[in-house]
């Protein structure tokens, strides 16, 4: 099973991965690392050493360009991660309804379509369904 | 060609997270069915859950009443439903008006003072108990089940 392992500052890692248990209970090979403000590079580059599964890892990370992303990023020359950056719960349950259906590529840029297409100005969505509509006549 | 009712279930949400990404997924429905009155006399309301809704699901928004006859509707023709109530009280009116039920999901009640909290998402009160006992007698089997991944536990435990 491909491991989906959560990576952040702070503890919206461990966030992430509890309110994605409160919709769809709990997950195997789910895990999280946070970055505390008092940690440094090796100590991340340890905490993810440490958890990775030979199978292959997807990381999510926070945010392109921060740290997090930037030691995924470096692990991934030496072990089988795939890192996507700008995680968000949709990415998450994404990721894990169709871990078991792809390989780990396949997963990476499925997740990352989802991804990029679980944005919103829901306000306007709002705007074009009939309701809006019959109030504007 | 007949709709099949894969699960009825008491969400006071109706379609949330928990129903549109784990319920539907393991039930494999393919239309979902609001059975209530006040999102059926609201548009407003009614745009929300069809927003809400997995894309490529139907939704159909039915007052109670008519809960037992939304399955020949040409919309639901042939399709795994999953009907949503959001209470103990509707259900129960459904049934009378004609739903036939087999089995209640209970996922989500919220509390409200002067009930009693019997699972981590339920609450009830006397009158849900109530309904309960009348729906048992109308032998529907009722279970409390937030998540697929939960342990079902059967109503007549805290009855």
């Amino acid at each position: 099973m491909i491991q989906i392992l959560v990576t952040t500052h702070g503890a919206l890692a461990q966030e992430l991965v509890k309110t994605t248990a409160l919709i769809m209970g709990d997950q195997p090979e789910l895990e999280y690392i946070s970055l505390e403000v008092h940690e440094g590079i090796e100590d991340l580059q340890r905490k993810i050493t440490a958890m990775l599964k030979p199978e292959g890892c997807l990381m999510l990370v926070d945010m392109f360009g921060g740290t997090p992303s930037n030691v995924a990023l470096a692990l991934s020359q030496q072990y089988p991660i795939r890192v996507l950056a700008g995680a968000n719960l949709p990415m998450l349950i994404e990721a894990l309804t169709h871990r078991a259906l792809m390989d780990i590529d396949q997963l990476a840029r499925f997740v990352e379509e989802k991804g990029k297409k679980s944005i919103f100005y829901a306000n306007q969505i709002l705007s074009n369904c009939s309701c809006e509509k019959e109030k504007d006549k | 060609m007949t709709s099949q009712l894969r699960l009825v279930r008491i969400d006071d949400r109706l379609i949330h997270g928990q129903v549109a990404v784990g319920w539907v997924k393991t039930i494999q429905s393919q239309h979902l069915v609001v059975a209530d009155d006040a999102v059926a006399a609201d548009p407003m309301q009614i745009c929300l859950m069809e927003m809400a809704a997995p894309p490529g699901l139907g939704v159909t928004i039915c007052p109670v009443a008519k809960a037992g006859s939304v399955g020949s509707r040409e919309e639901v023709n042939g399709k795994r439903i999953l009907m949503l109530f959001s209470s103990s009280g509707d259900v129960c009116r459904a049934v009378e008006n004609g739903l036939f039920l087999e089995e209640l999901n209970i996922g989500g009640l919220r509390y409200s003072p002067g009930k009693k909290q019997i699972t981590k998402a339920v609450a009830i009160d006397e009158q849900d108990a109530e309904n309960f006992r009348k729906l048992l007698g109308y032998k529907v089997k009722i279970q409390i089940q937030m998540l697929p991944t939960d342990e079902p536990v059967d109503i007549r435990k805290y009855l």
